[in-house]
């Protein structure tokens, strides 16, 4: 009996160790693989006008606009999410189904001192998402640019 | 006492331990091959459950569908059986327990269970599967052999030789 237990503890932990052996290796080797020690990137690194916009093009980030519904329908930045501050903790649900966490994202509000896409990032990073970033410039430098924007209700 | 014996007996079958060997086997292999594909919607599976601490979730997910796959070809091929039947035990208890913690913080999330991206949200019928999986583990630790069919097959016919044979020189 005694003899059993220590074969199935054995071959338990044979498995277990062949496993994340040949797992850690696949993922050396795919191109698909994660970083293996996940890490946060500080919540409200800033990012230039020019550098959102490659990033926009290339898809590379979501855009998520922190002002209130109003100002969103009146325009912003094509292909961005309305999350307005004061309304976020209601947005949460949706923004978990719609948005992975390792996506990328830019938060912007109006610019210069307007600071509720500062606080939105913060919350953001706070509730998982590992890359946040905030637009410096916000809409309105982006829309007097000539970057590609929208109106209405977009996504 | 005789009742209590039979009820054991029964549950202790091989036929019964056999047939929960393939459908666990089956369903493990089933549950990696999405997240051996593409671990990074299973890392975000991981992390909606708001369990582990961020620098634990990648690990998770790149090793934990390996487990789950390589105790599934262990279950079918009948090899190291009982430690096999334990992995699944241990990992329906720990999906088990995640899920019901998240159900009881009422976390809007997907299950993450198979394919990680189909979009539908954790409810309480998620759990079956895993309780039934729990239960089978826990029938193939006690009952299954180290070698089990089909592999404990190949070794029948060498067996068999040898006693035909008698004993070999020097034994």
């Amino acid at each position: 009996m005694r003899g059993r237990l220590a074969w199935t503890l054995a071959s338990a932990a044979a498995i277990f160790v062949i496993a994340a052996a040949l797992g850690l290796l696949a993922n050396a080797m795919s191109g698909a693989g994660v970083p293996l020690i996940a890490t946060s990137a500080p919540p409200g690194r800033a990012i230039e006008l020019t550098e959102a916009r490659g990033l926009l093009e290339s898809d590379g980030a979501r855009f998520i606009d922190a002002r209130p519904f109003g100002d969103f329908l009146a325009g912003h930045i094509a292909g961005a999410v309305s999350v307005p501050l004061a309304e976020r903790a209601g947005d949460l649900g949706r923004l978990r189904r719609e948005l992975p966490r390792t996506q990328p994202l830019v938060v912007y509000c109006d610019g210069g001192e307007c600071g509720s896409a500062s606080e939105l990032s913060a919350w953001l990073a706070g509730n998982g998402w590992r890359d946040v970033r905030v637009l410096v410039d916000g809409y309105p430098v982006w829309a007097a640019a000539g970057f590609p924007i929208a109106r209405g209700e977009g996504l | 006492m005789s009742a209590g014996r039979d009820i054991t007996r029964r549950l202790l079958d091989s036929r019964l331990t056999l047939a929960l060997r393939l459908a666990a086997g089956v369903l493990l292999i089933y549950a990696s091959y999405d997240k051996l594909l593409d671990p990074q919607p299973f890392a975000d599976a991981v992390d909606d459950y708001r369990i582990l601490p961020l620098a634990l979730i990648d690990f998770t997910a790149v090793v934990l569908p390996w487990v789950e796959l390589v105790a599934g070809l262990c279950l079918i091929t009948g090899l190291g059986t009982p430690g096999a039947g334990l992995v699944a035990a241990v990992l329906a208890a720990v999906y088990t327990g995640a899920l019901v913690s998240a159900l009881l913080r009422g976390l809007e999330i997907g299950c993450g269970c198979f394919a990680a991206d189909t979009g539908a949200q954790l409810g309480w019928s998620d759990l079956w599967l895993r309780l039934a999986l729990l239960a089978a583990g826990v029938q193939i630790a006690v009952a299954a052999r180290v070698i089990d069919w089909p592999l404990s097959a190949l070794r029948g016919p060498a067996r068999r030789r040898r006693r035909a044979t008698g004993p070999t020189p020097g034994t």
